[in-house]
């Protein structure tokens, strides 16, 4: 095998330097978390220089740096301060609307319910319905076959869909069943019947 | 409203895509290539209840709309420091490379 054609470093920088916009909104729409996903960007920017001479000239930086940072995320790192604390200010902000007559998405919501999904559906559904990816290209970046992330994308959307109705309705105004009181009056039950 | 992936945001090699924030109004409602029979728009019209196809609706361009804000945000800082860092060493003392954090 020839050695592969490398990068000289103000090119592999400059390649780098255009993939940050992507590694952030990967990373966080993954993490959920602002700050989390900011460090792994800076983890994701340090090891792809570590092994920028692997990196094949002509090939997308993107996807080769989207596979360090999943695999930066996936293997570790996450969990540690990972218990949905949405940036609030982010929470505030409301996607928009397809149509004027409909209710828009919360942000919050939508990030809520990435985070319900399994790793693997989440990120299928972030790189193929958020960043615009085919399904070839996030298969790649997975490392899984095209049709595995074919299920995976329509299960997470079918997943998704399901908890963005349920939230809408629980958090109707008249609609007392909603999980948390439930939870909150099972506990109390519970305690209720302890209680001597 | 299938091919998510078809706006180019990965094939095109601009940093910025278009911002699906503003113009909430801007509905490209597809009605072209789909199979749909011609009274669904009347149908929806009168429907009351949200109906699936809405939701899906919502749901991918709330996705977008979550990625591409993102997307617009300004580089940090640190980062771009990070990188002239290094950059910096590696032009400076390219021979004693540092195995210490190494993974």
């Amino acid at each position: 095998m020839s050695k592969p054609q490398a990068l000289p470093p103000a090119e592999f920088k400059q390649q780098l330097t255009e993939a940050i916009p992507h590694l952030r909104a990967f990373g966080r729409s993954l993490s959920g978390d602002r700050d989390l996903a900011d460090d792994l960007v800076q983890d994701t920017l340090l090891k792809a220089w570590a092994a920028r001479d692997r990196f094949i000239a002509g090939t997308s930086m993107r996807a080769w740096t989207f596979v360090i940072l999943r695999n930066t995320f996936f293997s570790g790192m996450r969990r540690k301060k990972f218990s949905a604390n949405y940036d609030e200010l982010v929470a505030e902000r409301v996607l928009s609307a397809p149509a004027p007559q409909q209710e828009p998405l919360h942000l919050a919501d939508l990030q809520r319910g990435l985070m319900e999904l399994s790793d693997d559906q989440r990120e299928a559904i972030i790189l193929v319905g958020a960043g615009g990816y085919s399904y070839e290209e996030a298969a790649e970046i997975a490392n899984c076959a095209v049709g595995t992330m074919k299920s995976r994308v329509s299960r997470a959307r079918k997943t998704l869909e399901a908890i963005l109705e349920e939230g809408r309705f629980t958090s109707a105004s008249d609609n007392h069943d909603d999980m948390t009181t439930t939870a909150l009056e099972n506990i109390i039950g519970a305690v209720e019947k302890i209680a001597p | 409203m299938q091919p998510l992936g078809t706006s180019g945001v990965l094939s095109s090699s601009k940093e910025k895509t278009r911002h699906v924030l503003t113009g909430p109004n801007e509905n490209k409602s597809e009605t072209s290539g789909s199979s749909e029979p011609d009274d669904a728009g009347q149908r929806s019209k009168e429907m009351p209840v949200k109906s699936k196809e809405d939701m899906q609706e919502r749901l991918g361009l709330g996705l977008k709309d979550m990625y591409s804000s993102v997307l617009d945000e300004p580089l940090p800082d640190d980062m771009l420091a990070l990188l002239d860092q290094l950059e910096e060493n590696d032009t400076s003392d390219v021979k004693s490379s540092r195995p210490d954090d190494n993974e």
